[in-house]
């Protein structure tokens, strides 16, 4: 029997998003969020400024916001970003600092030291200064990393390393890698960003020139993944012969009912504020917004679900028998075509490379199943 | 004793937690979940108290079997000691 919701459940806006900015002073050919360098001064005008990020921090741990991602753009790029973080870190969040480690200055190190973030995502793009070049537009920024890098690594926070890969660095994935574990550790591994997809909100990136074909990039996630498995398993793994099944869900886990707005997190535990004072359920996806510097966090977080109108998903992707490796989401259909009932081919095309590699496919697959490796 | 590391007592909803901060996430870098109990013991380790007087305490404000409280007390002293948060 169908159960009609008659009531939004309370929710708690348990994992927050802080987009400080989205101004870098790196120029990545594949950036999500940057903005052409024209719009830099009419993007300063309407940044939060740190008494309102601070404010809306106050606001957000007292909404029950335990952890906290400090991003951009890039953080520290900010002239306050001292101030925001000294006034951000008072109210006491579960925080991650999320970082390309070029700007890291004394003055920073400074207030990190006296508040450091639990954990830092530090992104790499390359391990040569042509790599860091074609992909970021800088060269230089490569040694500005490494050293930023070091610096933030006398921090007793966690460390993470993070690469978007596109046609530019694909051949040096294993060696930024393996400069990651040479310069700072063997610990460290590089989590890669799975998909690539078109930039949002404005930003500049033409990705269409820049990021993987589908073929391409399911091949590094299969190529990355066996890596990892070798380094469990040993000498005498051979990708040749890994079995790839679809095993269905717990049937508990089935049964148990999850509310959500986008079939995700975002809006029901996640959110974010964007630079410009915006609650989004996350980063990518703009179309739905409230305006927590006009009404308040807890209003703003509480109305959230209200401004959420969404169409059916597409007839096609209702029948799609690749939904079991679909990754698309209403976010990256909104940034691939414009529409959130949009479908977008680099998704489609990624669900049917990833289908052609698995070696046992059930046909007819519904999208309750999980594919593992075997 | 009292707690020698920087945490931040927050409630979320109808529970609590606590966050290290400052040096203390080079120690334990993490989070502890605590119930209503536990945040009274807490709020009263803040200052040098004895784990008797903590006992008391608990005696005062709950109605409670002595033997149960010593229990439950020396549990969670045991856990925090252990992180060495105390």
């Amino acid at each position: 029997m169908k159960e009609q919701l008659r009531k939004m459940p309370k929710r708690y806006p348990m994992n927050g998003t802080f987009e400080l900015t989205v101004r870098c002073d790196l120029n990545c050919k594949m950036c999500l969020f940057r903005h052409d360098d024209s719009e830099n001064e009419t993007i300063r005008e309407k940044e939060m400024t740190a008494a309102q990020w601070i404010s809306m921090a106050k606001q957000a741990a007292g909404a029950g916001t335990v952890n906290l991602l400090v991003t951009g753009g890039e953080p520290m790029i900010r002239r306050d970003f001292c101030e925001i973080w000294e006034g951000i870190y008072q109210q006491g969040f579960f925080l991650t600092l999320y970082t390309n480690a070029t700007m890291v200055t004394s003055e920073i190190m400074k207030i990190l030291r006296k508040y450091p973030p639990h954990k830092i995502g530090v992104s790499v793009y390359g391990a040569s200064r042509e790599i860091y070049q074609k992909v970021c537009r800088s060269g230089a920024a490569l040694e500005k990393a490494l050293e930023g890098i070091h610096e933030l690594l006398t921090l007793p926070s966690v460390m993470e390393f993070r690469t978007t890969i596109i046609k530019d660095n694909y051949q040096e994935v294993d060696a930024i890698q393996k400069m990651i574990q040479e310069e700072f550790g063997e610990q460290y591994v590089l989590t890669h960003t799975r998909t690539v997809m078109q930039s949002v909100r404005g930003a500049c990136a033409d990705v269409n020139k820049c990021r993987l074909d589908p073929s391409e990039n399911i091949k590094l996630y299969f190529r990355r993944e066996f890596q990892e498995m070798e380094k469990i398993i040993g000498p005498d793994f051979r990708p040749e012969q890994a079995k790839f099944s679809i095993q269905k869900k717990d049937e508990k886990i089935l049964e148990k009912q999850r509310l959500t707005l986008f079939y995700c997190n975002a809006g029901m535990t996640d959110y974010t504020i964007t630079y410009d004072g915006k609650l989004q359920g996350c980063q990518i996806l703009e179309a739905f917004y409230t305006e927590p510097l006009k009404e308040g966090f807890q209003n703003a977080w509480e109305t959230f679900p209200y401004v959420v109108k969404l169409p059916g998903e597409p007839e096609n992707c209702r029948k799609c028998r690749r939904k079991t490796f679909c990754s698309t989401c209403f976010g990256m259909r909104y940034a691939e075509t414009g529409q959130l009932d949009g479908i977008p081919e680099y998704a489609c095309e990624d669900a049917r490379e990833l289908a052609r590699m698995s070696l046992e496919y059930d046909k007819g697959g519904k999208g309750n199943e999980k594919i593992y490796c075997t | 004793m009292k707690i020698k590391k920087e945490f931040v007592l927050r409630k979320i909803g109808d529970d609590y937690v606590l966050i290290p901060i400052g040096e203390t996430i080079a120690h334990f870098n993490g989070l502890i979940s605590i119930n209503e109990m536990g945040v009274f013991l807490w709020e009263h380790l803040q200052e040098e108290i004895t784990k008797e007087e903590l006992v008391q305490d608990v005696l005062e404000e709950y109605e409670a079997d002595r033997e149960q409280v010593e229990i439950d007390v020396t549990g969670f002293l045991e856990k925090l000691s252990k992180q060495g948060i105390i």
